[in-house]
């Protein structure tokens, strides 16, 4: 290599593996990924409303970009933000009723696996404690 | 016709490659991998195929695990110079070491043991030298059908006919590549 290439790649070796790293982070922070799970949720009710980021950002009063950094979980959610977008979508986005008490021993996950001629089906069963729950198949 | 030009830029010592387009700073793959952890891409992907919303949040939640997965066996694969073992030859039932050979990168889960739905799409430049051309999330059994992944193959072929016609040389990583990627 040359000395341009080795310095490049010597850099890129660094800069990739802090990628990686930020990557994981990003998918195993807890703030992170509550925010994430709700912007995933405002996403996809928003288009199975037929709406555009823009007609949303219209009906909740904010700017378009702002709507398109809620969607990407860049953005804190203010809560009177998240009220406006549950009532334009429908959705609940703010569980006040949640009983902390209630049993979420597992949850039973019914899960399609699209292939292209036919759909099985799975059921997972995700434990929410330590416990080893099997993954089951029908 | 369309006329791009592509930086093929070294990401992991000289062993693993990508490319950007025009100014792009990113190469393809460090996009793609923002795209599988982006919850607004992945919530256009999950309505775009009419999943309910259950299904969606099983979709998201396997793609993020199994994105974890990618990374840490992509990591493992480059300390210990076994890229060669992570991408196998697109086409199955061929040979391995053929020149410019279009190849995929398929895994498993390390939480469930399952194939997972991504693939990293890649040029075998030698034996354990890689250009990374893009990727997908293959829902379907066959490509043929699913736009965006028939997008990504063509583009790893496209790449390919590139790089035999004009010769590959890692000294020379800006291209002018004549047709639409």
């Amino acid at each position: 290599m040359t000395k341009r290439l080795s310095e490049i790649a010597e850099k890129s070796n660094s800069n990739f593996l802090d990628f990686l790293s930020e990557i994981e982070e990003r998918i195993t922070d807890e703030y992170q990924i509550d925010r994430d799970n709700i912007a995933f949720k405002i996403g996809y009710y928003m288009r199975k409303n037929g709406l555009t980021q823009k007609q949303l950002a219209k009906k909740i009063d904010v700017k378009p970009q702002q709507v398109s950094r809620i969607l990407k979980g860049k953005q804190d959610f203010k809560h009177s933000t998240l009220y406006k977008i549950q009532k334009a979508l429908n959705i609940n986005l703010i569980n006040s009723n949640i009983d902390d008490n209630q049993n979420t021993d597992a949850q039973i996950i019914l899960m399609k696996h699209y292939t292209s001629n036919q759909t099985t089906q799975s059921i997972e069963y995700v434990s929410t404690e330590n416990s080893n729950y099997p993954i089951a198949q029908c | 016709m369309h006329v791009d030009i592509i930086k093929i830029i070294p990401i992991f010592e000289k062993n693993l490659y990508s490319f950007s387009y025009n100014d792009d700073a990113e190469t393809v793959f460090h996009k793609l991998i923002k795209k599988w952890t982006d919850p607004d891409k992945l919530s256009k992907i999950a309505a775009s195929k009419n999943m309910s919303f259950e299904e969606a949040d099983i979709f998201r939640k396997t793609i993020l695990r199994d994105v974890k997965s990618l990374t840490r066996l992509i990591k493992k694969c480059l300390t210990n110079d076994k890229l060669n073992e992570f991408f196998v030859p697109y086409h199955n039932n061929t040979q391995k070491n053929v020149e410019y050979q279009e190849s995929k990168g398929k895994f498993k889960s390390d939480v469930t043991n399952k194939t997972s739905k991504l693939r990293i799409y890649a040029l075998r430049i030698n034996n354990n030298e890689f250009i990374i051309t893009g990727g997908t999330i293959k829902l379907t059994k066959a490509t043929q059908g699913e736009t965006y992944s028939q997008k990504q193959v063509d583009r790893m072929n496209s790449l390919r006919r590139f790089l035999k016609e004009n010769g590959y040389d890692p000294e020379d990583i800006i291209y002018h590549l004549n047709c639409d990627l």
